[in-house]
């Protein structure tokens, strides 16, 4: 488990702040503690989740953890090469937000390991209230700026309505799992008191994030809610008719906000929109091709040139220093979350568990695709951040959450020798068990 | 010993530090994953596992990103708007696009304007500074390409020559990976440089703008604007700058006539056969439906002094124009009526914008200006509009256009700046008859009248002095002028305008003749 959660991630985290440091020491010969703070930081993050899950008994897989704090260690070594992790203004709540994440991610995996997380099915209503609360609050008391709300301080909370809706929905859809696979040569027919209900429930938060104009994050949250359907129905024309429901709404809905045009407008044609709405798009273009296959290398290139890069365009950051390889060694960490989670998924003993797991699972693979992929311009800016890569303390609490709910519903079994069991297992079965 | 550290990883050494870093990420990224992986056992075959399906399609739709990402991170240079934005736009000092070896705009002495540095940078210099900065443009990350050298630029940087996708991908690789660069067009324009300096000389430290055109063809000698700037160091600073530097005053500034309009009025007094002898009386001309008269300068002149002004008397053409009677056009408008004038309006082209070099979708132009369409019943407007004052504005080029056709028989030339392409008509505005009369008034004007100063020897100079009244401030100074030598036809029509400046003979009048010396110099 060291190997997995101190050794590795480190080892991905050293090489990128060391780059850093070498091209700065390179320019002056100066080096002060705030330079060495992230190594120091992200190394006591490391050791205060290895220590815990190994008092603990974790005894989930590894992959998760292991691969969320890699991506945690880029994240901070990224941020702080493009200036944004400044660990003399330890007061501002950006800068709490590592702490708050790790505590609050081994907190859900205390109170929520051992099946425990199965106690939550029952309180849906608490959830959805919570997210719809959480929405309302923003819409109300947020002030607007580039586009989004934030409340004082620039904290994004909705960010956490993610892991909040999912734990909601995968409630109602485990439930009722059985009526929504009703259907004939294929079709789902559920019946319709059923549809009508999801439909009421999930209604709410969906149409506050439209009024709040987060049409990315409604398409995120529909889409994770898609693919949990199908998970659990295994119905695919959920998810195929779904998708495709998605886009005709998204075809006729975005270019109705001017916002979402001047996005078009940045995707099909951003030359003919060059120093304007495509500006920030091309300047991420220009800058993957400086970065070529291998990069110039952490911390010598200038991708400052691409406007309020350390946020959603973070990844041209990795695009232009690591190069494309660094590009898909960033998205190899994330296919190892992704297919970690829903194997989580597949694994969990009980149905509503794993629901959750698929949820958290997608949403956070869903996060990457549509942010990567907008800012290569393969499809529109959606304004998703980066899990874990780009700035921001909401964002990164989220995902901390949703990486400690999946690191509870991995950590089901009692650990070996203290619970009593009836005949003693078969030998190891595999990954699961660490102790 | 942080020294020491710092001069071990001076520059070629930390290059490979940078490298063994990015190595140790990429190995230790991919031991993780595969760590992880090894511990994905295999599947409790028909427990959930087509939730597997999911992160399949997730590696799926990454790995398609990442193909398209390698589109533009591996395969840019194939495409050329991609390349020439590279080339406009990107900040970093070694811009890959830079290698694009553009063409030069020369003036039309063949004396460069801006050509690329041939020390390899890529650098784009402009050797006569502020000079040209307007009509010629400069590159930079954070504005583009703009003026001459964004109108051309398909032509400067070749990639007009490119037909078909083989070759702009060929151009696209030689311009960004080779040594062997790619070499767009010249381009050779119709300003003169020695002009331009003068002008810009002359103009130093005001604010204004003068425009210099041939006549006969319509070419564009000289465009000026003050205050300029340099455009080898462009700074955003420029931006808010309160002079505005980066405004193009020759052709988008906008500014009442003042009294050098009324040359038009006196062309178009000829053309529709009106008296040309009128009455000015002391207290002025009242047109219907005004309250107050429109008076003539001297009147508040005497006031001032205390005296009472006797009033011109009678007033042929000449005189009229000699002594810019207020009262006597505003009369002479009023008299040509309300469809002459609108007629004239169109002829002249103030409402349009006007084209100086146009290629594909990228033009050069000048700002509208303003001539309004006037009503039946807009007599006291007509008589402000026919003095150069009311509604009416107009940019530097403009009035050169009104005074190049008055200088060209009536015929109005389209301006140009490519030097070689056809002199083409913009259209007649004044008969030839009523343009040689208005000549030989402004003839008057330089011998005995307003702009007596630019009556060079050796020189035939025609022209009228402006004095316009406007809501920003002290009047703006304005002259425009035809010159030739003796027994030619006219090579030059130059309008000058400084802002704020006060009379025209005093403040404009010095920049035009300063101009006519510089081109009838001998070279």
């Amino acid at each position: 488990m060291f190997v997995h959660l101190v050794l590795l991630p480190f080892l991905v985290f050293a090489p990128m702040h060391l780059s850093v440091l070498a091209v700065r020491l390179s320019n002056a010969p100066s080096l002060g503690w705030p330079e060495l703070a992230p190594a120091a930081i992200f190394l006591a993050a490391l050791l205060i989740v290895w220590g815990a899950l190994r008092i603990g008994r974790y005894s989930g897989s590894p992959a998760v953890p292991s691969a969320a704090m890699a991506l945690l260690g880029a994240g901070i070594a990224l941020q702080f090469r493009v200036g944004t992790f400044r660990t003399v203004e330890l007061q501002s709540p950006s800068q709490l937000a590592l702490p708050i994440g790790i505590v609050s991610m081994l907190a859900v995996w205390l109170l929520l390991r051992r099946r425990r997380i199965d106690r939550l099915e029952p309180w849906w209503g608490v959830f959805l209230g919570a997210s719809i609360a959480v929405i309302a609050g923003v819409l109300v008391a947020g002030h607007g700026f580039r586009g989004a709300k934030y409340l004082s301080g620039g904290m994004n909370p909705v960010e956490i309505v993610k892991p909040l809706l999912v734990v909601f929905v995968a409630s109602i859809l485990s439930g009722h799992r059985r009526l929504l696979r009703r259907g004939f040569l294929g079709v789902p027919l559920p019946p319709l008191n059923i549809l009508v209900t999801v439909g009421l429930l999930w209604a709410p938060p969906m149409l506050l994030l439209i009024a709040q104009g987060d049409l990315g994050m409604f398409a995120l949250l529909n889409a994770t809610l898609l693919v949990m359907l199908y998970a659990v129905t295994n119905r695919s024309l959920y998810f195929v008719g779904g998708f495709a429901a998605l886009f005709a709404v998204a075809a006729v809905a975005i270019p109705m906000t001017s916002r979402g045009r001047a996005r078009l407008d940045a995707w099909l044609d951003p030359f003919s929109n060059a120093t304007s709405t495509g500006w920030q798009v091309l300047q991420a273009l220009v800058a993957y091709y400086t970065g070529g296959v291998w990069g110039v290398g952490l911390g010598a290139g200038s991708p400052n040139a691409v406007p309020i890069v350390e946020s959603d365009f973070v990844w041209a950051v990795v695009a232009e220093e690591l190069g494309l390889a660094g590009c898909a060694a960033a998205l190899l960490l994330y296919g190892a979350l992704v297919f970690g989670g829903f194997r989580i998924a597949s694994r969990a003993k009980s149905a509503y568990a794993s629901c959750v797991a698929t949820g958290l699972a997608a949403c956070l693979g869903l996060q990457t695709l549509l942010n990567v992929g907008g800012v290569v311009k393969a499809i529109p800016l959606t304004g998703i951040p980066l899990p874990l890569l780009s700035h921001g303390g909401s964002s990164l609490v989220a995902t901390l959450v949703a990486v400690g709910l999946l690191l509870a519903i991995s950590d089901e079994n009692p650990p070996l020798g203290r619970a009593p069991r009836a005949a003693p297992r078969a030998g190891k079965t595999g990954d699961d068990v660490f102790a | 010993m942080l020294e020491s550290l710092s001069e071990f990883l001076a520059p070629p050494r930390v290059q490979q530090v940078l490298a063994f870093l990015r190595w140790v990420f990429y190995v230790a990224a991919v031991a993780l994953v595969l760590r992880a992986c090894f511990h994905f056992a295999p599947y409790r075959i028909g427990h959930r596992v087509r939730l597997m399906l999911f992160p399949l399609l997730f590696c799926a739709a990454a790995a398609a990103t990442l193909a398209y990402q390698a589109r533009w991170q591996l395969l840019g240079f194939t495409d050329r708007r991609f390349v020439a934005y590279m080339e406009r736009h990107n900040v970093r000092p070694d811009n890959a696009a830079h290698h694009l070896f553009r063409g030069s705009l020369l003036d039309r002495a063949g004396r460069p304007l801006a050509y690329t540095d041939p020390d390899g940078s890529g650098r784009r210099v402009y050797p006569y500074e502020a000079a040209a900065a307007h009509v010629v443009g400069f590159r930079h990350p954070s504005e583009g390409l703009t003026g001459m050298e964004g109108a051309a630029d398909d032509l400067l940087s070749g990639w007009r020559e490119l037909a078909t996708a083989q070759d702009v991908r060929e151009a696209g690789r030689t311009a960004l990976q080779g040594a062997d660069r790619h070499i767009g067009t010249n381009l050779t324009l119709t300003v003169d440089a020695r002009l331009q300096l003068r002008a810009h000389t002359l103009l130093a430290g005001r604010r204004g703008a003068a425009v210099a055109l041939d006549p006969r063809s319509g070419e564009v000698l000289l465009l000026c604007s003050s205050p300029s700037f340099d455009p080898n160091r462009y700074d955003r600073r420029l931006n808010i700058d309160p002079a505005s530097p980066l405004l193009n005053r020759a052709l988008h500034g906008r500014y009442p006539s003042g009294s050098t309009f009324k040359t038009a009025i006196a062309g178009l007094m000829v053309d529709r056969g009106v008296p040309l002898t009128l009455d000015c009386p002391a207290d002025g001309y009242r047109a219907p439906g005004a309250r107050r008269p429109i008076r003539d300068h001297e009147y508040y002149a005497y006031e001032k002094k205390g005296l009472a002004w006797p009033g011109f008397g009678a007033l042929g053409l000449d005189q009229a124009l000699s002594k810019s009677s207020n009262v006597y056009f505003a009369h002479a408008g009023v008299l040509c009526g309300v469809d002459a004038f609108n007629a004239l309006a169109e002829r002249l082209r103030f409402n349009e914008r006007i084209p100086l070099y146009t290629n594909g979708a990228h033009r050069v132009s000048s700002q509208r200006g303003n001539l309004p369409r006037l009503g039946r019943a807009e007599k006291r407007e007509l008589a402000q509009c026919s003095i150069g004052q009311g509604r009416l504005l107009a940019t530097p080029l403009h009035l050169a256009l009104l005074v190049s056709a008055i200088a060209n028989h009536g015929v109005m030339m389209a301006p140009r700046l490519a030097l070689g392409s056809e002199p083409e008509a913009l259209g007649r505005v004044f008969s030839a008859r009523a343009a040689d009369r208005v000549a030989a008034a402004m003839r008057g004007v330089v011998k005995t009248g307003t702009a007596r100063k630019a009556d060079l020897p050796g020189l035939e100079v025609r022209g009228k002095t402006g004095t316009a009244q406007n809501p920003g401030g002290e009047d703006h100074a304005w002259f425009v002028c035809f010159a030739s030598r003796p027994g030619e036809e006219p090579s030059i029509a130059v309008a000058v305008v400084v802002e704020n400046a006060g009379f025209g003979s005093a403040a404009a009048l010095p920049v035009a003749v300063g101009i006519l010396e510089e081109f009838f110099r001998a070279p």
